[in-house]
């Protein structure tokens, strides 16, 4: 009875264990997954979710709803913010193993990528601050 | 990897520090003669970039937010800048008290920079701030605001790149510049909320950043060897 209950009992806690190190496994890959996701530079409000009154809303307004423009220009009449919908990628760092013997060399090769920035929105600005009007460029993609 | 990173951080912020020293009779000179103060950014912009973890890569992705139009960065910390000096022994004025705006084009400071020709002032600047007893201009030039972040651990620092000069009104020539870093850690707080509120933390930072890093700068200069 004995013989036969101790294997049992080994299986049972082999079964546990390596249910344990496949837990552990899926945690590290799900935890590893979820800080690729933690990009923070995207745009301070999603510029689908934004409405804007022209003739209304001014500068200030736009600017703590969407942030900053990434760039702006201006002409007699008015003023021009151009707004991208996220950051652009400059380069990708991929880790590159040199050597294994004696002992594993890991080094990281730099690729530049140098991505510029897509403007999709252009909010134009009469000269008293007020939005004159919108230009939605994600159209014509 | 927080700690690591702060740690860094202020170990590049020390290392920064070693700077040189101006000759002493400009050192004595900026003591003794009436000087003008001047913040000037070269782009009004804040540049972030940020290392992106992407489990079998690592990504750095980039944006830009201009100000220009915005906040007048040059006129407000060149005010900050004034009230700063007297703490190292200088007594200034900020230029745009000094000069009216009609004696003081948009682009100087930028014409000041151009290391093609030797950096003089031009002729009706210079006539200018001499009829005002000026003898002395301390330019304190930042190239732009850079934010720099990663997604491990969630860190951004601020930094201000740039150069300061002390610029001999009298004989138009720039007696002493040196290369100055100013670097701060934002922590975890979401670095584009520098641009919420009308700048409110971006300025904030900027003005603490010159009356602790930008006084130590010009210490460190004014010292003798």
């Amino acid at each position: 009875m004995n013989h036969q209950a101790i294997p049992t009992r080994s299986r049972a806690f082999n079964v546990r264990s390596v249910s344990r190190q496949f837990a552990s496994v899926l945690a590290f890959g799900l935890a590893a997954t979820i800080a690729a996701c933690a990009q923070r530079l995207g745009p301070l409000t999603p510029v689908d979710s934004v409405h804007f009154q022209i003739g209304v809303t001014r500068k200030t307004d736009v600017a703590n709803t969407l942030g900053l423009p990434t760039s702006r220009s201006e002409d007699q009449d008015y003023e021009y913010w151009n707004y991208s919908d996220g950051p652009a990628v400059s380069s990708v760092q991929v880790p590159v193993v040199t050597s294994i013997t004696p002992t594993v060399v890991v080094t990281t090769d730099n690729v530049a990528v140098n991505e510029e920035e897509e403007t999709v929105l252009v909010c134009i600005f009469r000269r008293d601050g007020v939005l004159a009007s919108v230009r939605d460029l994600r159209g014509g993609r | 990897m927080k700690q690591v990173l702060a740690f860094l951080a202020s170990l590049l912020v020390v290392v920064g520090c070693a700077s040189e020293h101006a000759p002493p009779q400009t050192a004595a000179a900026l003591h003794r003669e009436p000087v003008a103060a001047a913040f000037c950014m070269n782009a009004k912009r804040i540049h972030y970039s940020e290392m992106v973890y992407k489990v079998l890569y690592n990504e750095t992705v980039t944006h830009d937010s201009v100000f220009d139009g915005l906040w007048d960065v040059d006129s407000e910390l060149s005010v900050a800048w004034a009230k700063v000096l007297p703490q190292a022994g200088i007594h200034s004025r900020p230029i745009i008290e000094v000069l009216p705006s009609s004696e003081l084009p948009s682009d100087w400071c930028r014409k000041l920079e151009d290391t093609s020709k030797p950096q003089t002032l031009s002729a009706p600047i210079q006539k200018a701030l001499l009829e005002r007893q000026i003898h002395y201009l301390m330019v304190l030039r930042a190239y732009q605001f850079t934010v720099a972040s990663y997604s491990i651990g969630s860190f951004s620092q601020l930094t201000i790149q740039g150069e300061l000069a002390f610029h001999n009104v009298g004989s138009n020539r720039q007696e002493f510049s040196e290369h100055v870093s100013m670097g701060v850690s934002l922590g975890s707080r979401p670095p584009r909320e520098l641009e919420a509120d009308n700048l409110a933390w971006l300025k904030q930072t900027a003005l603490e950043l010159l009356a602790t890093q930008g006084l130590k700068w010009t210490r460190s200069a004014l010292e003798a060897d």
